[in-house]
């Protein structure tokens, strides 16, 4: 029987909670972000006491559904001040679904700032000092947790940057092979876990009884037929994915003039073959590292890498298209060997790359160092691991870093930066930045190029249509955020329609795509609302001045979506 | 006339991005019938560009135009 657990940090107490009616059939983002309305003054200061940091598998996570090993981690964010939810692969979610935790609910100050681990089995819960562990990166935090507690128990767990509250910090959680390289990134829910006192939260599902999982389909064997066909689909239509990961956005991106150079100052980078899906898969192979690797247990697409550097010794895992190219294009670098380095002192310091590479984009148009400075960005960047008072301003995140800095054009919105598709260009995921309670998001609705076909969309920087476009793949990205499904199964109708088959086996009940959609915009809506109470209103549904106003070679276009709409009531 | 085909990496029969000049002995041709001539399917073709601008399936190509396939975005 599912239930929840809630911690009191103050009181260092755990209880058990049976499911209210209201949450019985949420999971994922739309209980994070039911929880946090519920239970969180939106106006409360997100490092304090009033804040929840909220964790939860999806729906059909730790069930034979491909994909759905997602987790979702929900609190009021550090860096936005909004309602937040960060999603990753690893094997928590599984972990949790297994020992029938619906979620767990983190709340309130330790009395005292020891850090500490909380442990987690089927036959109940612990907190252990983690003194010794203080200051260490994810990597070193992982490898000791995992001698400790042993190689099958899925991990959370912060670096140095969660520790010091920084903005951006992110949790990092292990994938199978115990690498710390999956990471609920933006937003900050790092800090909101350092502030809770906890360096590694430990799910151990050791021993689980099947009849305690999550979800226990009423029809199980049209369930399982069901998503049978549903992986041999995603395998069969996701291969390009699998060879190169997101890698292949790079040249396409690039190609659609979309790709952001020298801080979104251009369309295209000239020296993007450095950067191509064809580079990242000669290196990889020639040096011994992997290219379809699954990030999480249960993955078909394995869009994951694991790469190795020069010496053919393990440096990284899952380099993404976003890290490629605000680390890349947007520093002007084409080495794939420096985006590497970049990525794995992220991932040990525990930071959003995206904010970094935002970040370190916004300095050099500073002229804090020049573009192309390999050498500069990496002392940067390693400032913040060291915790200089330079590395602390990088570490609140590139809006209040570029302020700092006195630079004009600071890609982000929100407070969160950017992903890697200028919004000149996709101007579906223009308005997805724009509008989004959690801020500059790609992954709240991103609006690729063919998506939106339904709304008229067969050009991404065509204007019409785009709000419609990109309010009908949010709501799809919800479903799929609250089921614990990677968006790469496609915020798309034909999803809706895997989908429908899915649960309908699940509950024993007709679920139909509508049906999924409208709780998508219940939770989109409560998310609005908590915005709203936090100051943050509609007013705030705007992208920076510079692409409304400065236009995007090679193509020459401005974001020009109805400014008016998009400040009222987009959703209507 | 002669033209230039460019096909992404994804999309290339041998897994490697490929650029080749063709000479086409009649007029009228699109992006699709030059598909066919390198037997490129069409269905896994999401993006097309002739001369650096995006362009449908059914365009004019004339001598000297250099023609790009790129496959459909997924992920992100």
């Amino acid at each position: 029987m599912s239930r929840l657990i809630r911690i009191d940090r103050k009181e260092q107490t755990a209880a058990f909670e049976p499911l209210t009616t209201d949450i019985v059939r949420l999971g994922g983002r739309a209980l994070t972000s039911h929880l946090l309305y519920r239970e969180v003054d939106p106006g409360c200061d997100p490092l304090g006491a009033g804040n929840k940091l909220i964790l939860a598998p999806g729906v059909l996570s730790g069930t034979t559904a491909p994909c759905s090993g997602r987790i979702s981690v929900g609190a009021k964010s550090p860096l936005t001040g909004g309602i937040k939810e960060s999603n990753a692969g690893g094997t928590a979610a599984r972990a949790m679904a297994r020992l029938g935790i619906k979620a767990l609910i983190i709340e309130d100050l330790p009395v005292n700032r020891d850090l500490q681990i909380l442990y987690i089995c089927k036959d109940g819960i612990a907190f252990h000092p983690a003194g010794e562990l203080a200051g260490k990166g994810t990597y070193d935090t992982m490898a000791a947790l995992r001698e400790r507690f042993g190689t099958k128990c899925a991990i959370l767990c912060i670096g140095p940057a969660g520790e010091q509250t920084m903005e951006i910090a992110s949790i990092a959680i292990n994938t199978v092979e115990g690498y710390p390289s999956r990471h609920c990134g933006r937003g900050g829910l790092g800090a909101v876990m350092g502030s809770k006192g906890l360096k590694a939260i430990i799910i151990d599902d050791n021993g689980a009884d099947k009849e305690i999982h999550n979800l226990q389909p009423a029809d199980s064997a049209t369930y399982a037929a069901a998503c049978k066909e549903w992986a041999k689909n995603l395998i069969e239509t996701k291969k390009l994915l699998t060879r190169f990961g997101t890698s292949f956005l790079v040249d396409v991106v690039n190609k659609l003039g979309a790709i952001p150079t020298r801080n979104y100052s251009h369309g295209q980078f000239d020296q993007v073959k450095g950067l191509s899906c064809e580079t990242l898969e000669a290196t990889v192979n020639s040096r011994g590292g992997r290219m379809g690797h699954p990030c999480m247990p249960g993955c078909v697409i394995r869009c994951s890498n694991i790469y190795h550097d020069e010496r053919g010794e393990y440096l990284t895992s899952g380099l993404e298209y976003e890290t490629i190219a605000l680390m890349g294009s947007n520093l002007d670098i084409d080495d794939y060997d420096f985006v590497a380095t970049m990525d794995r002192m992220c991932d040990d310091f525990g930071v959003d790359t995206m904010e970094v590479g935002a970040g370190i984009g916004v300095a050099m148009e500073a002229g804090l160092l020049p573009f192309g400075d390999k050498e500069g960005a990496l002392a940067l960047l390693r400032s913040l691991g060291e915790g200089t008072p330079k590395g602390r301003a990088l570490g609140r995140g590139a809006a209040h870093f570029g302020e700092g800095l006195g630079c004009r054009r600071i890609p982000t919105a929100k407070g969160q930066a950017l992903a890697a598709y200028d919004p000149r260009v996709f101007k579906g995921t223009g308005v997805t930045y724009a509008t989004s309670p959690m801020g500059g998001d790609h992954t709240a609705g991103n609006m690729l190029a063919g998506r939106g076909k339904w709304r008229g969309i067969e050009d991404t920087k065509q204007t019409e249509g785009q709000i419609e476009a990109s309010v009908d793949v949010q709501l799809m990205t919800m479903v799929l955020d609250m089921l614990g499904l990677c968006i790469f199964t496609g915020p798309v109708p034909e999803t809706m329609g895997w989908l429908s088959r899915i649960l309908t086996a699940a509950y024993g009940e007709t679920v139909t795509p509508d049906d999924l959609l409208a709780v998508g915009r219940t939770i989109l809506e409560i998310e609005v609302a908590f915005n709203a109470r936090a100051g943050i209103g509609m007013a705030a549904n705007r992208l920076p001045e510079f692409f409304y106003t400065e236009p995007l070679g090679p193509n020459g276009t401005v974001f020009d979506v109805d400014r008016e709409r998009l400040e009222l009531n987009p959703w209507m | 006339m002669d033209v230039t085909i460019w096909i992404h990496a994804g999309l290339a029969r041998d897994g490697r991005a490929q650029e080749e000049c063709i000479h086409i002995d009649y007029g009228g041709s699109t992006p699709r019938d030059l598909a066919a001539v390198v037997g490129l399917d069409m269905a896994s073709v999401g993006l097309i560009f002739v001369n650096s601008i995006l362009s449908s399936p059914n365009a004019a190509v004339y001598d000297g135009d250099r023609i790009e396939y790129l496959p459909h975005l997924e992920g992100g």
